[in-house]
């Protein structure tokens, strides 16, 4: 363990520096353009990783489905939106809930499935809702999509905002309140239960550990801020389809990655993990998507095998690798 | 009437059903990963098929067998190459190369033959058979007749050859197979070959009455992943029984519930029986 | 003057797996305070009657009672919130944690974070290994696998401890040292044991009672030198001795 007096110093400063340069970013870009947008972003796909390493992380239950829950966010919030004029600031809360207790319902029949078996029912159920929500025209408008009605004004009370960057914030703000949620998570008896049950099942019981009623609880909790995430994005963003919302490739598996990427079970994991991909799909979607269609998804793919193949554990494990043969 | 001609169509559809999930229960039987790409040597297999008609006028029943073909020297080298790497490794790791995997195959597919979808036509397209007041489709029987044939060369194979009885003992007892001798990764680049082989074979003979396209994956996945769920994941008799029931199941749920329900259907029982009986319907241990 | 009430007991536990009667209708009392040896030969089903008696395997028939409780309806973790626990035979830490992390996670089920750390230390030093306290457990040697799991198990505040075969490959010393800590934890915490244990010297020393199980049945019961000269018992460990 390396502790000296440099680093109980530069710890705190670091972080006070990096959250000055953070709340100082919005200010120095243009307040409707590109790069407020990726930054939003950023924080957003960081919200959703850490929501994801809940279960990921920390009971190490691979889910491919989490997208269910990020659709049904958005699609409650935004369906409440319409029909009832409910301020998208209750409908977070109700998207917060109807994925919540989604997560509840999905975690009983999965219980004890591990590894693969988890990850294929996870990915199934995400996938069902998709074809629902295609088909179920009347309610979700079907394939051609949902809107969040545009107000002109805009305004706090409507989530709606002329500049990029109230919603900077906001993302922000919810990548605080999801990192803080994991941290508090793994420091206190719900982590050590989850990590307990990961390594060992039978011995969690037996020092009178609930494994379903723990399995469950952090289920709720991962499904409940990925939920949020889905409401915060459409506001966002608009629109959004159920081939979007629900998406395998692109919310599923590209949350998942960005924690495994990030490091899985770290706190600073999502946010690493998002800084890394997110530019780089940026960088891949401006100079190969102009070559055609499917070419940046492509390399995407590529990629990953690749990251794969060379160091099966992750990033984390591959730079761990490269600064031990650095000698740092 | 109309039930019993739903389960007739549901038999047809189900027995295509089997021999594409043959492939995915065997993999998992005898290497132990779930290849989350496999849906996507359907969509390869019907690409293939696809252009032995186009280009050469081929019928894709016939079509299918060169599906097999290319599906199959595809798979060996992905096992070589790609699978072996990561059978040591973490769960994350296997997962997310078959993942990666699906999503390299979409888009090539997309990249080289566009987003268009593609059908056949065969003089037979529009045929059907009646039978006391039964209808079957020409091109269902067909593809039908296909996956008999299909089953019976697998079952062949699996029964009679020393390929076969190598593979069933590896998936019952890995150890002991080593112990006598059997190279495991030998058994697993034809195993990986053949399953993905099958699925592509799936792929040719479904292409009569249905399109191509690079999203056809999605459609299938989750069907052929309850099918072997449905029948316990290993277990090539219950891939059959499983997708003969799943075929029923569509088939018979299209004509109670509206369409949005169908699927919740399937995916009930998909999560139902991995929740309740993980080892399938069949029952049988796991590998 | 000590004043014997019955703490588990187990009436006519049978458990088949398949064909297979690896629990035979089995009867067994256990008291306050007592510590009581298991014995058999492999394969007999000692460890197999623990799991049933903890609820991680359900029997076929019969039942078990704590404190003149049925547990029919009472999972694992439940029973261990009433204080019946087991060790594992092969030691279940849990391996990406420190040691001292392991020990916390039994006392957080009894008590909140802060007392829970200070307690995990407490157990850990009665064991002897507060100073490996922040060594990963996958490091550890056997035994001091199994001390750690010891002292997570107390953490659990515990009334009866199942411990098995928690002497497996030790030395004359630290075979010795465990003997006395288990004998100074009943004394000092009011425990009651049963012990699943190999080592006949060590059974032979620790225990005032030995129950005897052979092919899932019990063979014999009673204090150690009627059990050492029970010719049912020395026919069943001919060849087994260790």
């Amino acid at each position: 363990m390396k502790s000296n007096n440099l680093n109980t110093y530069a710890k705190p400063s670091v972080i006070l520096l990096a959250s000055v340069l953070v709340c100082l970013a919005p200010f120095c870009v243009s307040d409707q353009g590109y790069a407020i947008r990726v930054f939003t972003l950023l924080f957003l796909f960081a919200s959703m990783a850490q929501s994801w390493n809940i279960v990921g992380g920390l009971a190490n239950q691979i889910s491919l489905g989490h997208a269910a829950f990020f659709g049904l966010g958005a699609y409650t919030s935004t369906l409440l939106l319409i029909h009832f004029a409910l301020s998208p600031w209750l409908g977070f809360l109700a998207g917060m809930s109807v994925a919540g207790l989604t997560g509840a319902l999905l975690s009983l029949p999965t219980m004890r499935l591990r590894g693969h078996y988890f990850a294929l029912a996870t990915l199934a159920f995400a996938e069902v809702l998709r074809s629902i929500a295609n088909t179920w025209s009347s309610l979700t408008g079907g394939p051609v999509g949902l809107s969040v009605p545009f107000s002109a004004e805009g305004g706090l009370a409507l989530m709606q905002f002329k500049s990029g960057v109230p919603f900077y914030f906001i993302m922000l703000a919810m990548f605080i309140l999801s990192t803080f949620i994991y941290k508090q998570i793994s420091q206190r008896k719900i982590g050590y239960e989850l990590r307990a049950l990961k390594a060992n099942p039978a011995s969690a019981q037996a020092i009178g550990i609930n494994v379903t009623k723990t399995k469950i609880l952090a289920s709720i909790i991962s499904a409940s801020l990925m939920g949020g995430c889905g409401v915060l994005f459409v506001q966002f963003n608009f629109f959004f389809d159920p081939d979007s919302i629900f998406s395998l490739v692109s919310i599923s598996i590209r949350v998942a990655l960005i924690c495994i990427i990030g490091g899985i079970g770290t706190v600073w994991g999502p946010l690493i993990g998002a800084c890394f991909l997110l530019p780089l799909e940026e960088v891949f979607n401006s100079t190969l998507s102009a070559k055609g269609a499917g070419i940046s998804q492509l390399a995407y793919g590529l990629i990953l095998i690749a990251i794969i193949l060379v160091e099966p554990r992750g990033l984390q494990a591959l730079f761990g690798r490269i600064s031990k043969k650095l000698g740092i | 009437m109309a039930l019993i001609q739903a389960i007739l169509d549901g038999l047809m559809l189900g027995g295509v059903y089997s021999v594409i999930s043959i492939g995915l229960t065997l993999v998992f039987g005898v290497i132990s990963i779930v290849n989350f790409a496999q849906a996507q040597f359907l969509m390869i297999g019907m690409y293939v098929a696809y252009y032995a008609w186009a280009v050469f006028g081929i019928d894709p029943i016939f079509g299918a067998l060169l599906s097999f073909a290319v599906a199959f020297v595809i798979g060996y080298l992905t096992q070589q190459f790609l699978i072996s790497k990561v059978l040591k490794a973490p769960e994350v790791a296997q997962i997310f190369l078959t993942v990666g995997l699906l999503i390299v195959l979409d888009n090539l597919a997309l990249i080289l033959f566009g987003s268009e979808f593609k059908s056949v036509q065969t003089p037979y397209q529009n045929e059907s058979i009646e039978f006391g007041g039964l209808i079957v489709s020409a091109p269902y029987a067909i593809s039908f007749c296909a996956s008999v044939v299909a089953g019976l060369g697998v079952w062949w194979l699996l029964a009679r050859t020393w390929w076969g009885r190598t593979v069933r003992a590896t998936s019952q007892d890995r150890m002991a197979a080593q112990l006598i001798g059997v190279n495991p990764e030998k058994i697993y680049r034809i195993t990986f070959a053949l399953g993905v082989a099958l699925t592509a074979f799936g792929g040719g003979i479904i292409l009569p009455y249905l399109t191509a396209s690079p999203s056809v994956g999605e459609q299938f996945g989750v069907l052929m992943f309850t099918v072997v769920v449905l029948g316990g994941l290993g277990n090539v008799m219950g891939a059959v029984i499983g997708g003969l029931a799943v075929g029923v199941i569509q088939s018979v749920s299209s004509l109670f519930l509206p369409i949005q329900l169908q699927n919740l259907t399937l995916f009930c029982v998909f999560i139902l029986t991995l929740a309740l009986k993980p080892e399938g319907l069949i029952g049988r241990r796991t590998g | 003057m000590q004043l014997t009430t019955e703490i588990l007991s187990a009436k006519s536990l049978t458990r088949r797996f398949g064909g297979l009667t690896v629990v035979n209708e089995l009867d067994i009392s256990i008291n306050k305070g007592e510590i009581v040896g298991l014995i058999g030969p492999n394969g007999a089903g000692k460890t197999t009657l623990f799991n049933l008696l903890v609820g991680l395997i359900k029997p076929s028939s019969g039942d078990v009672y704590f404190e003149g409780k049925s547990l029919r309806n009472y999972a694992t973790h439940e029973r261990s919130k009433m204080g019946l626990v087991k060790t594992f035979q092969n030691v279940a830490l849990f391996s990406d944690m420190s040691v001292i992390e392991n020990v916390l996670t039994g006392a957080l089920q009894k008590m909140p974070l802060k007392k829970a750390k200070d307690f995990a230390y407490e157990n850990l030093e009665k064991v002897g290994l507060a100073h490996i306290a922040l060594k990963n457990a996958a490091d550890l040697t056997f035994p001091e696998k199994a001390l750690v799991e010891l002292a997570r198990t107390l953490c659990t505040c515990p009334k009866l401890i199942l411990l098995d075969e928690v002497m497996a490959a030790l030395n004359e010393s630290e075979m010795d040292h465990i003997l006395d800590l288990i004998q100074r934890l009943r004394n000092a915490e009011a425990l009651t044991f049963v012990v699943i244990e190999h080592h006949m010297r060590a059974i032979m020393n620790l225990c005032e009672r030995i129950v005897v199980i052979n092919f899932g049945k019990k063979i014999a019961e009673g204090n150690p030198s009627f059990i050492s000269q029970h010719p049912e018992v020395i026919a069943a460990y001919l060849g087994n001795e260790s």
